[in-house]
């Protein structure tokens, strides 16, 4: 416990502590709990200052609690500073660090010295390492983690490009649009730097315990939390990581199995051709066997790449989800860490007010140990305020991150669950179409026209009942005219101008024919996935 | 009429016309036989009865009425089909596939045509035969008119019989016994009939190897209209063959005890046709004895049964598994030669029973009983008709055996083992296991020559169709073990989806937020009612193509014990016969050296007499076998096309459903949870 109390608030205010200025200035309109304020370590940082005016400025016609909000968090009501980042390519390198090529465009943040960036180039493990810095020196906030540089895509191929493109355009999405993290030093660095950055607040530890100390900390009680919406969020956050997780493995353990069983689809189609081979006798049946071969065959073929897409699309997302909840499982703990630690200082500045008020009332006073009785209990208190604005401050912080949280977790789910729905649609059309082509096959293996007939002495035509369930206008066994995948591919058509032709060839492949040929199938499946 | 001639098989060509005539005229009243074969045959009798004092041209003209309406008809479906294919190939025109298939079509286009004129000349012939046996004969049963029809194969006959002379001759024998009674013409009749007989059996292996017959099966695959009215009218007299014999047999030969495989039933209303339900089973007997009993139900939808008798009610009798095991066993003894349906495999102590085990083992006994009864020989056995009724059956069946001498609860052991094993092979999923068939298949062999090198089969059918069968069982065997694996694999998959839908569950309780509770709910019940489908699916397949398979691959083993009756037979005819020879060859020498001891040489000519007659009763034994295992072949390929044609495309039809249904679960998601605006 005593290794948290020396607690530097210079050093963290120094960066983290953007409205410590505000403070300073807001003080005298806010009669607040915590009046001591005034006293927090003064170390402004200039951009803030750039806010402080406004905040101030709106301060007089906002209520009571919203001006302290707005002084506690004074970047989240300002819409002055922005910065953009925009992934543009993803370059080959080494296997497992491929390096991220991106523009910036910032926006009235200081220290940038341009407006724009152009070309900057990052491996991926430099990223890493940026994000492991922001998650330490930015306690108040749930830093978004950086994706796996693999996905369960085969590597290299054309999917994990898309993939990675996405997951990684959504997190820098969500770390530029932080306003914390945008105001971190660092990012700075990151993105003026040239080729080969590495961190340079480097020298920074870990503001809170870690390792075995955390482990033991861990095990304490929880303190008290006066915002239960916090107090309930670690538990939920930790329940669904360890829910996500079970899921995750079911996910893996699905795809293997899927993969399993088209392999013994194969098989099944390797049998029947050899059935049909073997069915010399009967032309009829031979062809039959021969086209049944040919659907198990295609069958296996989709329900492989299935197999790889839902792990790609389900088992990944779900991965993304699992190391962001985790995060914020940590980002909370620490919040409760430091919790403990504004309790132990309070406890101090008491003894330390006791053991005073124990020396001034004592006949005999010593100046010198009067003064260090004054010092110690200053310091103490000083401590105590530090904390106690950081846990304010950090509280306050969580409450508008975990409804960022919460949001984006519904939308990944939304997006991984359109994007699976969409891909299984597909799938099953595709097998269906693929059945409903050899029905005729096996109705004209013999002259009686199958079991279709249905004791219809008078039918000529072999050919009733054949038609193909998915017509353009709408699925014969249902009264719905909307497709998904249509919709999907109208849109993708309207917003992708220059590739409305292939968008369109795709289309027709989908109503028209089998769309898997061998080209197809083995890009995606990559070399050796099976 | 033109549609019915689509509902018949145009394979028969193809298998061989003696095999549909005897199934035909086996089956005339049973569910079996197809339809349109009755409804022809009745058509034309009718027609027939008007004008039974007609001559031949009106017998004429009315058959050349039948062709020019099956022309017509026949170019229509020939049509249709074109224009199927035509649209099939604008559908997958980039496909490879199509590349085969157009060529096929082309194949079978020209094909039909010339077809058609083969066949036009052809069935005008053949009714002129029909009338003068129906004066001839004048025998009331009009089927008869049909009779001497098989003159005008009789030249083909002739052309295909060669190798088959001798057999064909040899068989002759009993038809003497009857001509004997019967006058002049009618035993040329009869023989005329006899050579068509076996050329009819033997066609199999003629045209299916020539290209022609090759040729012409492609051909037929769709304008099977000709080829099965060619057919027809060529199996009409041999269909309804048995029957001119019937009256003559006054003394039937009494060479096989009760097993006279080739003679026909009484009449065509003598046959059952039963409808026989086995359902209710049920559990009885204390623990030792515990065993599941089956009630069998059954109903004679025939009026005037022969061997049943009449009741009001369906007649209800309690089986056990063991007593349907022993009907099999007697049937196969009753009837070498015939492919008797047989029951189900036998399962391990444990598990007996569970409740899926004991519905698919109550399917395939009913289906086994069914398949019984549809074969007349079989459905009016005494043996069988005493197991639909006897209320005191384990008596009966005891006597039963002892009368006949088959020891078929003996033998049951025998032919169980083997059953066994075949189960054991058949439900491993182990390699070593699959080849254990084929091995015991090659033991068996090998041990047949071992013991008997000098015996070699006399006819290469049967080394062809042994081998045929092996084959075909080697192939289902791992059909079936690779349905078998999709079938676990995919209960696997069951299992899991169940878990993600619990687990879904259980992050949806958690709410972390509303409309993310309610997305991963619906995502939840869509992957457990994708499990659902992926059940039913499974359970479909297993019971349609599955249990098909697992059939099949036990009417293999019935065909394989057939096999093994025959050989053995033949064995014994050649052990007499070497020995008559012998013998034979002793009495000449005697005789011509020592003419003086009477005594010795006529011992050895009795002994010789007594060989002669072992001889001919096992080469008679043997020759009707061997003419039933052809035809009874030839009926099993038969059915084995419907039968896997049906399952197939039942497998097809169920899979196109559960596809339908997952995508309109996904659909319908997808719909719901206004993803499309995501």
């Amino acid at each position: 416990m005593s290794s948290s109390v020396p607690y530097i608030p210079d050093d963290d205010f120094e960066n983290n502590n953007p409205f410590a200025e505000p403070i300073l200035h807001s003080d005298p309109h806010n009669s607040l709990a915590n009046d001591n304020l005034s006293r927090a370590p003064d170390a402004p940082v200039d951009q803030v200052q750039a806010h402080a005016p406004e905040s101030d400025k709106n301060a007089t016609e906002i209520s009571d609690t919203n001006k302290e909000l707005r002084r506690l968090l004074p970047e989240r009501f300002t819409t002055k500073s922005s910065l953009q980042i925009k992934l543009t390519a993803i370059e080959k390198n080494r296997p497992g660090n491929p390096i991220l090529r991106f523009d910036a465009v910032v926006k009235g943040l200081p220290k940038f010295r341009q407006s724009t960036y152009k070309d900057i180039r990052r491996t991926y493990n430099e990223v890493v390492k940026f994000n492991k810095y922001l998650i330490i020196s930015n306690l108040e906030a749930f830093v978004p983690v950086i994706p796996n540089a693999s996905t369960s895509y085969p590597s290299g191929g054309e999917d994990e490009n898309k993939q990675l493109m996405n997951v990684w355009r959504e997190w820098f999405a969500r770390i530029v649009t932080n306003p914390i993290l945008i105001r971190d030093d660092e990012f700075v660095y990151f993105i003026e730097n040239d080729f080969g950055y590495s961190v340079i607040n480097n020298n920074r530890k870990s503001s809170v315990a870690s390792g075995l100390i955390r482990k033991t900390l861990k095990q304490f009680s929880v303190p008290y939390d006066e915002f239960e919406e916090l107090a309930t969020f670690r538990p939920l956050i930790k329940s669904a990581y360890l829910i996500l997780q079970k899921l995750s493995k079911l996910e893996e353990k699905n795809s293997k199995t899927q993969k399993q069983l088209s392999i013994q689809i194969y098989d099944l189609s390797n049998q029947l051709n050899s059935l049909s081979q073997f069915e010399t006798i009967h032309p009829g049946m031979k062809n039959m066997w021969e086209k049944l071969a040919k659907i198990s065959q295609i069958q296996s073929d989709l329900l492989l790449i299935e197999s790889v897409n839902e792990l790609g699309i389900l088992g990944d997302g779900i991965q993304n989800l699992i190391e962001d909840f985790y995060q914020v499982k940590e980002a909370l703990t620490n919040r409760h860490l430091i919790m403990r630690e504004l309790l132990q200082a309070e406890a101090q500045t008491k003894s330390k007010h006791l053991h005073a008020t124990k020396i001034k009332s004592k006949s005999a006073l010593d100046p010198l140990k009067v003064d260090e009785a004054i010092r110690s209990l200053e310091y103490s208190k000083k401590v105590e305020e530090s904390l106690k604005l950081q846990v304010n401050r950090i509280s306050g912080e969580m409450l508008i991150e975990k409804q960022e949280v919460l949001d984006f977790t519904e939308h990944k789910f939304q997006k991984l669950l359109k994007s699976l729905t969409l891909h299984r649609v597909d799938h099953h059309r595709k097998i269906l179409k693929h059945l409903e082509n050899i029905r005729l096959d096996i109705r004209i293996v013999d002259a009686k026209g199958g079991l279709s007939r249905l004791n219809r002495d008078n039918l000529t035509n072999l050919k009733h009942n054949l038609m193909q369930s998915q017509s353009s206008n709408g699925d014969a066994w249902s009264s719905r005219t909307f497709r998904s995948l249509k919709t999907e591919q109208e849109e993708r058509e309207r917003s992708r101008e220059e590739e409305e032709e292939d968008a369109k060839k795709h289309d027709e492949g989908e109503d028209g024919r089998n769309v898997v040929d061998a080209k197809n199938a083995a890009s995606l499946l990559g070399v050796a996935t099976f | 009429m033109e549609q019915d001639d689509l509902t018949a098989s145009h394979w028969d060509d193809v298998i061989t016309p003696g095999s549909v005539s005897i199934f035909g005229n086996l089956n005339s009243s049973t569910i079996h036989t197809p339809n349109n074969l009755n409804n022809e045959f009745n058509d034309l009798h009718i027609g027939r009865d008007a004008e039974e004092e007609d001559e031949d041209e009106e017998e004429e003209v009315q058959a050349s009425r039948y062709d020019d309406e099956d022309h017509p008809v026949n170019d229509q479906s020939v049509d249709h089909i074109k224009q199927a294919e035509l649209e099939q190939l604008n559908e997958l025109k980039k496909e490879e596939r199509n590349e085969h298939k157009n060529s096929l079509l082309s194949e079978l286009t020209n094909g039909a045509d010339a077809e058609d004129l083969l066949l036009a000349s052809s069935s005008i012939v053949t009714p002129k035969k029909v009338n003068p046996s129906e004066s001839l004969f004048n025998v009331k049963d009009s089927p008869i008119k049909f009779e001497p029809t098989p003159k005008t194969n009789e030249g083909k006959g002739k052309k295909t019989l060669n190798t088959k002379n001798s057999q064909a001759y040899r068989a002759n024998p009993r038809s003497r016994k009857h001509s004997s009674k019967s006058i002049i013409k009618h035993l040329d009749a009869r023989k005329l009939n006899k050579e068509e007989i076996v050329p009819a059996n033997s066609n199999p292996l003629g045209p299916l190897d020539s290209e022609d017959g090759r040729s012409n099966d492609l051909s037929s695959i769709k304008s099977n209209n000709k080829a099965e009215q060619l057919v027809q009218e060529a199996n009409a007299p041999l269909y309804e063959l048995p029957k001119n014999d019937q009256p003559e047999l006054t003394n039937p030969p009494v060479l096989v005890e009760r097993a006279k495989p080739n003679e026909p039933e009484e009449t065509n209303h003598a046959a059952n046709r039963l409808d026989i339900i086995v359902s209710d089973p049920m559990k009885v007997g204390d623990i030792t004895t515990a065993h599941i009993v089956y009630n069998i139900k059954t109903r004679n939808k025939n009026t005037s049964p022969e061997s049943l008798p009449v009741t009001p009610e369906p007649i209800t009798v309690a089986r056990r598994y063991k007593d349907f095991r022993w009907i099999y066993h007697q049937l196969q003894n009753n009837h070498p030669g015939r492919i008797i349906p047989p029951p189900p495999t036998k399962q391990t102590y444990i598990g007996r029973f569970n409740e899926n085990f004991i519905e698919n083992r109550r399917l395939s006994l009913e289906k086994m009983l069914s398949k019984i009864s549809n074969v007349p020989v079989l459905s009016n056995d005494p043996d069988f008709v005493m197991f639909l009724i006897s209320e005191d059956f384990a008596n009966e069946s005891r006597e039963r055996e002892r009368q006949s001498g088959s020891a078929a609860s003996l033998q049951n052991n025998d032919s169980l083992d083997n059953d066994k094993d075949d189960d054991s092979s058949l439900s491993g999923s182990t390699s070593s296991n699959m080849s254990a068939p084929i091995i015991s298949g090659g033991g068996f062999m090998t041990s047949l020559f071992s013991i008997s090198t000098k015996v070699s089969e006399p006819d290469d059918y049967f080394i062809e169709k042994k081998q045929y069968i092996d084959e075909l069982e080697h192939n289902l065997r791992n059909f079936y073990r690779a349905i078998e694996l999709i079938g676990t694999q995919r209960m696997d998959l069951i299992g899991i989806l169940d878990e993600i839908s619990l687990a879904l569950d259980e992050l949806a309780e958690l709410e972390i937020l509303k409309t993310t509770s309610e997305l991963l709910s619906a995502f939840s019940e869509v992957q457990l009612k994708l499990k659902e489908n992926l059940d039913r699916i499974n359970l479909q397949d297993q019971l349609t193509l599955g249990f098909t398979i697992e059939e099949y691959l036990r009417i293999i083993g019935s065909i394989k014990f057939v096999f093994e009756t025959r050989t053995k037979v033949y064995q014994q005819y050649h052990t007499f016969n070497q020995d008559l020879i012998k013998k034979q060859a002793q009495l000449d020498k005697q005789t011509r050296k020592y003419k003086m001891q009477v005594d010795k040489n006529n011992l050895l000519a009795f002994e010789v007499d007594k060989l002669k007659q072992k001889t001919a009763v096992y080469e008679k034994q043997f020759n009707t076998i061997s003419d039933t295992i052809k035809s009874e072949v030839a009926n099993f390929e038969f059915g084995k096309i419907e039968d896997f044609r049906n399952s197939v495309e039942i497998f097809i039809e169920s899979s196109i459903e559960s596809q339908k249904e997952a995508i309109e679960l996904y659909e319908t998601f997808y719909e719901r949870q206004n993803l499309a605006s995501v």
